[in-house]
């Protein structure tokens, strides 16, 4: 593996970027975040919908997930914008108390957009300077922890891509760091072998319940899941059933013991192998997986998919021949030359691990480069 | 398009489809004849055209048999197919989430 750096944060973790974080705690606070994340290098604009009129577990997800996004290792400081200083002041409370600086601005208390727009640029480009005295630090596996991901999938991905991943995701958790993988439903035709896999049996009937869950879902509405996964990109590309995507999401989850399920956008408390609870739909399960504390996301595609997170940097990775040419702005990584001129699955898992160790040294992948960042928090509840 | 740049992918010695997946961009053309790769070797002739990605029938088998990818039941047959035939939503139905037909 090539060295990984990253800066220490002073409560001990390792983030592999600086970036100023500036999150919107109601939705109303998105435009003038957005305008100042445009305006202030290093920036990025967490702005979710909603904020207002939420209660209960709905809430709580909100509001934890926002907290995970805005206390996130790859953010040096956090803005917290909402329209009143009430309505954010949870998620400021949250955010300072892993250690985070972070400050919060309500639109009503500063006289407008306008006034909090001059206050707010003002701070945020004196962290800005701050981050620029900040040096690297040498990073071990370990200290990571790597979110696995597939969008726009079609059967390269299962036959290729996810394989390779797998084998990545293999060599993280056996040098004690934590790989996070999620989107259970698209785990249905694979619970047994996940199953075998739990450390525990307690393990076992949790993988197996969040997984059933999705199914029960689809089963309650008297609806055929499969005509709304896989998508018609996925079924363009050949794959037919859920199960048979599934069976092909799961490789990149690689072959160890998988120590726990996490809640939505939870942190992994230990090192190891962890599924995540969160719908497949790639804006809100990269939501999840970063507020999750992932500090990059390898990311399967084989039709193609331009989306990435604006905390964890995504990584693009594609086996088709022909999307690696037609789709090339939003591809890092090629490993086409797999179907191309049979290049060893081994190497093509070297050729990720070398760009994830790149991305570590600051290198930005396409998602950071175009801007192809979005944030959706998952809403369990409807708003009153 | 050339055939001679296609493969047919077998993923698991159980399986009884296989995947276009070779060097080509494009789809296999009925008649052509393809080296198998992956679980085992050998060869399979496309009975029509399939595009690049697409399963295709390893053996013939009836309607109502379970399709076999990764050593996996991926899903059943709804109808009956010949080897080198196509195989994808035309032919075969998923048997999870199927809340339609719970439907009274």
């Amino acid at each position: 593996m090539n060295t990984l750096q990253g800066y220490l944060r002073p409560n001990g973790q390792i983030g592999i970027r600086n970036y100023l974080a500036i999150v919107a705690a109601t939705d109303a606070a998105n435009p003038v975040a957005r305008r100042l994340a445009a305006a202030v290098p290093g920036c990025v604009a967490i702005t979710p919908l909603y904020g207002r009129g939420q209660l209960g577990d709905d809430l709580a997800q909100s509001v934890r997930t926002l907290i995970g996004l805005g206390a996130h290792p790859n953010v040096y400081a956090t803005l917290v914008v909402s329209l009143e200083r009430s309505a954010g002041e949870r998620a400021r409370q949250g955010i300072a108390a892993t250690g985070k600086t972070c400050e919060l601005m309500g639109i009503q208390e500063a006289g407008g957009t306008q006034q909090l727009f001059r206050r707010a640029k003002a701070l945020l480009e004196t962290w800005l300077q701050e981050t620029r005295a900040l040096k690297p630090v040498p990073v071990r596996l370990e200290q990571l922890t790597v979110g696995l991901e597939c969008g726009g999938s079609d059967t390269t991905s299962g036959l290729v891509t996810n394989p390779a991943i797998g084998l990545l995701t293999d060599r993280i958790v056996d040098a004690g760091g934590t790989a996070i993988f999620s989107e259970p439903v698209e785990c249905l035709g694979g619970e047994a072998a996940l199953a075998d896999r739990a450390e525990s049996q307690d393990v076992a009937r949790r993988i197996d319940a969040t997984i059933r869950k999705y199914e029960d879902i689809a089963q309650r509405a008297g609806i055929d899941l499969n005509k709304v996964n896989p998508a018609p990109d996925n079924i363009r590309g050949g794959l037919t059933t859920i199960e048979e995507k599934s069976l092909g999401a799961l490789c990149k989850s690689g072959s160890r013991k998988i120590r726990g399920v996490l809640d939505y956008g939870q942190a992994a408390g230990r090192n190891g192998l962890y599924l995540m609870d969160a719908p497949a739909a790639a804006t809100e399960n990269l939501t999840a997986l970063a507020a999750g504390g992932c500090h990059l996301i390898l990311f399967a595609t084989g039709a193609g998919n331009s989306i990435g997170n604006p905390v964890s940097p995504t990584v693009k990775i594609c086996a088709n021949p022909h999307t690696c040419d037609s789709f090339a702005d939003h591809i890092d990584v090629d490993i086409s030359p797999v179907l191309r001129e049979g290049l060893p699955l081994a190497q093509a898992a070297e050729a990720i691990a070398g760009f994830m160790a790149e991305v570590t040294h600051g290198r930005e992948t396409r998602c950071e480069t175009l801007g192809e960042t979005e944030i959706a928090i998952s809403r369990i509840g409807e708003s009153v | 398009m050339n055939d001679n740049d296609q493969r047919i992918w077998v993923v698991h010695a159980d399986d009884n489809v296989g995947t276009v997946a070779g060097a080509g961009k494009g789809g296999v053309s009925r008649g052509s004849r393809l080296a198998v790769a992956g679980a085992y070797d050998g060869t399979v002739e496309a009975s029509q055209d399939i595009p690049f990605g697409h399963k295709l029938a390893l053996k013939a088998m009836s309607s109502g048999a379970p399709v076999i990818k990764y050593g996996k039941t991926i899903g059943r047959l709804t109808a009956d197919v010949g080897p080198g035939e196509h195989v994808h939503s035309h032919n075969m139905e998923s048997t999870r989430g199927r809340g339609d037909l719970l439907r009274k």
